[in-house]
């Protein structure tokens, strides 16, 4: 076998099937419409005090979980968050629960991502005016008492912790009476409380964060739940949106799916909620231009030794071709073709990859999975 | 003395009957234990059991394609046998022609045709019938022939007046629409995802215009909560209580009750039918009842609101196929071959229809899925506990009954049902969906999504409609409609229509509007071809729908 880097001129294979979980192999090339839009979707929840609900749209591989997992790179939010003058957002990326308690697994989705000895630190200079705005954001003492709590770095922090999760003992909990944390976190209302109040805190005045970025993947799966969770998630993210009336940016990322007995998931998003969305982002199937900008965009990142071609090791034309043979189809199904085509000819040493190559193995990496 | 008198008479009626077939058909043969007189339709084949004292040492030769020129190799026959054990008509179609047909054979219509026809000389005569594929001898092997097979009661075997009336020359073909022919010729069988379809019924879901009116109530609501929608409805369908009492059909009214009971009926069923969504405890449209409300103003005017237009015709028709083909044929099968009859005589028949054709589908398909045989053994068991049948069938007769008379399947005239011409197309029309592809058909959703508008224009209209000569025009109308109904079916995301709306929506459209008769089916293959570049169609198999982006 060739070496990918020797003669392809490649770090690695640069077609990644599914979107990887290591933010520094993140990176974005082409499509400049659909980034240039979550710039400044984002850019303006950095600056503006206000929160947002954006719906993103695509096919099955289209680049949404790609797109919230490179828009939750610090070094990405640190760019434009540089540009508008403001701190850093704080953001996180879930999949929607489908288990049998969906507010509580968000919770702790949620919790599971707060480094609370951080966030105490980077808060010390401003301790005080975050508890006195604890004491304004909402009327539910005990909550207030809890988020103080976070803050609080009298509190042992495991401790404070073991008692988001509901860990606590009865015995436990006794060591924080004393700051008026009396009881247990019981119900849906708790947690969505706490998220709420977190959030606001967290983003008090946008002194440490400007915005919190919170993205939900496989939003379609709502259609899955039973009754009541449809309802629960419905009225977990009305809440939310309501109580954290600022700094709040929240998408939903959901995939394009015909369903049995409805036309889409609009029945599935209550009204209360589908009226706070401010903007659609659509993830369309690319256009041979969108394609061939992509793909010199991506080979110019993974490249280690330049090359007077930019598609090399792909000759132009075999690329136009497995544009025409594919037509329109996601981002994913090209990526795939030209994974197969760039390990196969690695396999039999063929470099460049020409119509020879192409025509020899055409039948392994173009197909209809339909 | 009187046993050998008697035994004498029907030797002297078997004789008659043999000879009369021996002197009409065109060929005699003994052959292994069958006697086979062939006509030119249909061969009529009895089969015997031979002596024991001539089993030991019998003539090979002369059981073995030995064909009759005379009577008297019959009385050999009868000398030698002990009895005849079954007396079959049978009908055949050689598999290997139909690669170069002009026109396609109906072997299930000639069937049913014989049966009427035998059914009108004497009743429950008839033990069995079924089409099946047999193949000759596996040495030589061929295409095999696609037969029917009616069996016959001994009662009638060696009775001269029906043997006279059976023979009797009577041209009966039922000519298969040219639009089948290439189907046949392709003989490449129709998807059939055989699974058994059946929807329950309350005998008070008669009228198929409350589904008008539920349509006209939802545009109005929207979406309801499932905790009123029985009570809410029962009031806005108060207002066309008149209607329907000026109506022929009185049964099956909505009338004022204090809990809505009495919409019940029609709401459990429009849920059955896909009319309605539940989601979260509220009802919304389904996805087929929004496009019917898209062109309910325009196509289904009427100043009787239970009368129904054309497009209402073809869009109920079409829904209670797909979904209650089991018993809605079944139903029409009884029909077809009473010819004219009274609900208490499809009530008693009813239950052993049902038994003998899943029975009928058990058998053909015994080597099929394990799913399709449970899911037939469960309804066989269902259907066979009834305790009280007349009970149980008013509820699956009745509605079905009324359903057929609101379509004009079926007319009523003092309390006896006769199936009308478009009934019997209709019948004529499933029956040769069998036979594209030898085999009963179990769900016919591909067949409706390719054959609906032909079958009804065909059934309804005598087959009036022509399309135009160039497949651009067609397509130009398609793709108007489609473009259009991105006005119409909007979704949470935009620029994206729901497929199967916006393709009913054209099929609909290019029917009524510009007279021209397309498959659903057509549409969405249209839609797929790479040539075509003013939409994005992805199509996903396993929830049968997709999307439609302009490009």
């Amino acid at each position: 076998m060739a070496d990918i880097n020797e003669i392809f001129k490649l770090r690695t294979n640069p077609f990644r099937l599914t979107p990887t979980t290591n933010p520094n192999e993140l990176e974005w090339a082409g499509f400049k419409e659909i980034k240039g839009k979550f710039e400044k979707r984002i850019e303006r929840s950095i600056r503006i005090p206000n929160s947002t609900l954006v719906l993103n749209w695509g096919e099955y591989g289209s680049g949404k979980t790609h797109s919230a997992r490179y828009f939750n790179k610090i070094s990405v939010l640190k760019k434009l968050a540089d540009k508008a003058g403001r701190p850093v957002p704080y953001s996180m990326v879930i999949s929607l629960p489908k288990g049998k308690e969906p507010i509580f697994s968000l919770y702790t989705s949620i919790i599971d991502k707060l480094n609370i000895e951080e966030i105490r630190e980077l808060f010390s200079d401003i301790n005080q005016q975050i508890e006195e705005y604890i004491s304004t954001i909402s009327s539910n003492i005990h909550i207030q008492n809890v988020l103080k709590g976070i803050f609080n770095s009298e509190i042992n922090h495991l401790d404070i912790k073991k008692y988001l999760y509901g860990n606590m003992s009865a015995t436990d909990l006794k060591s924080l009476n004393k700051y008026g944390i009396l009881r247990s976190l019981k119900d849906d209302t708790d947690f969505s409380s706490i998220i709420s109040g977190l959030f606001s805190s967290l983003t008090f005045n946008k002194a440490k964060y400007s915005c919190v970025i919170l993205w939900i993947d496989e939003f379609e799966d709502i259609n899955l739940l039973n009754n009541t969770n449809v309802e629960k998630t419905n009225n977990f993210l009305r809440e939310i949106l309501d109580n954290v009336p600022n700094n709040l940016l929240i998408f939903l990322n959901l995939t394009q799916s015909a369903m049995f007995s409805s036309e889409d998931l609009g029945q599935y998003i209550f009204d209360s909620v589908r009226s706070r969305i401010k903007e659609k982002i659509v993830f369309d199937f690319p256009t041979e231009e969108m394609f061939k900008e992509y793909l010199r965009e991506l080979l110019q990142l993974f490249r280690i030794e330049e090359d007077a071609n930019p598609y090399f090791p792909f000759e132009e034309n075999v690329i136009d071709k497995i544009i025409i043979a594919h037509g329109k189809v996601s981002l994913r199904r090209f990526n795939e073709s030209l994974s197969l085509l760039l390990e196969l000819s690695d396999m039999d040493e063929k470099c460049p990859i020409n119509m020879e190559v192409y025509d020899e193995f055409e039948n392994e990496i173009i197909w209809n999975k339909d | 003395m009187l046993r050998v008198k008697v035994v004498w008479l029907v030797l002297f009626k078997m004789k008659e009957v043999f000879n009369l077939y021996l002197n009409n058909c065109y060929q005699a043969m003994i052959h292994e234990n069958e006697l086979i007189f062939e006509f030119n339709e249909y061969h009529y084949a009895f089969t015997f059991d031979i002596k024991e004292d001539f089993e030991e040492e019998i003539d090979k030769d002369f059981y073995s394609y030995n064909t009759l020129d005379d009577t008297s190799k019959i009385e050999r026959l009868l000398n030698e046998i002990s009895e005849f054990t079954s007396f079959e008509i049978k009908g055949y179609e050689y598999l290997g022609w139909r690669e170069d047909l002009t026109e396609g054979k109906s072997i299930t219509n000639e069937m049913f045709l014989l049966i009427k026809k035998i059914n009108s000389f004497r009743k429950n005569v008839i033990l069995n019938y079924y089409t099946d594929v047999i193949f000759g001898d596996p040495m030589c092997p061929d295409e095999g022939n696609y037969i029917f097979s009616i069996e016959i009661s001994n009662e009638i075997w060696w009775n001269i007046v029906f043997a006279k009336y059976l023979i009797e020359k009577e041209t009966i073909v039922v000519e298969v629409p040219n639009f089948y022919t290439v189907f046949f010729r392709k003989y490449n069988p129709i998807r059939d995802n055989k699974t058994l379809q059946t929807i329950t019924t309350n005998t008070k879901a008669r009228r198929i215009g409350y589904f008008k009116i539920l349509s006209t109530f939802l545009i109005e609501t929207k979406k309801i909560p499932a905790t009123s929608i029985n009570k809410k409805f029962e009031n806005y369908s108060l207002k066309y209580k008149v209607f329907l009492e000026e109506n022929r059909f009185k049964k099956g009214l909505i009338s004022e009750t204090k809990s809505g009971i009495s919409a019940k009926p029609y709401i459990d069923l429009a849920q059955d039918l896909g009319f309605l969504n539940k989601i979260n405890n509220l009802f919304y449209p389904g996805k087929s009842l929004k496009v019917y409300q898209i062109l309910q103003n325009q196509y289904s005017n009427s100043n009787n609101i239970f009368e129904l237009s054309d497009f209402d015709k073809l869009f109920y028709l079409e829904i209670i196929l797909k979904k209650d083909f089991f018993y809605f044929k079944c139903l029409l099968e009884l029909l077809f071959i009473e010819e004219n009859t009274t609900y208490s005589d499809l009530v008693k028949s009813f239950q052993n229809q049902l038994l003998f054709r899943l029975e009928s589908f058990k058998r053909s398909n015994s080597y099929g899925e394990r799913k399709l045989l449970n899911n037939i053994d469960a309804t066989l068991k269902r259907i066979k506990k009834w305790e009280k049948p007349e009970v149980y069938l008013e509820h699956i007769i009745m509605p079905r009954l009324n359903w057929m008379l609101d379509l004009e399947i079926l007319k009523e005239t003092n309390n006896k049902y006769e199936i009308t011409n478009i009934g019997i197309r209709l019948f004529q029309h499933l029956s040769i969906w069998n036979d594209i592809n030898t085999e009963e058909i179990i769900s016919p959703d591909s067949f409706i999504d390719r054959f609906m508008v032909h079958l009804y224009d065909d059934c309804f209209n005598e087959n009036q409609v022509i399309n135009p000569e160039k497949k651009d025009i067609i397509l130009d109308r398609v793709f108007k409609h489609i473009e259009d109904s991105f006005d119409y079916f909007k979704t949470l995301a935009p620029n994206r229509v729901t497929a199967s709306q916006a393709a009913n929506y054209t099929k609909y459209k290019l029917y009524i509007e510009d007279k021209i008769k397309v498959g659903y089916q057509f549409i969405l293959e249209e839609l797929s071809k790479k040539e075509q570049d003013k939409f994005i169609f992805k199509y996903q198999v396993q929830y049968q729908d997709g999307y439609i982006q302009k490009k």
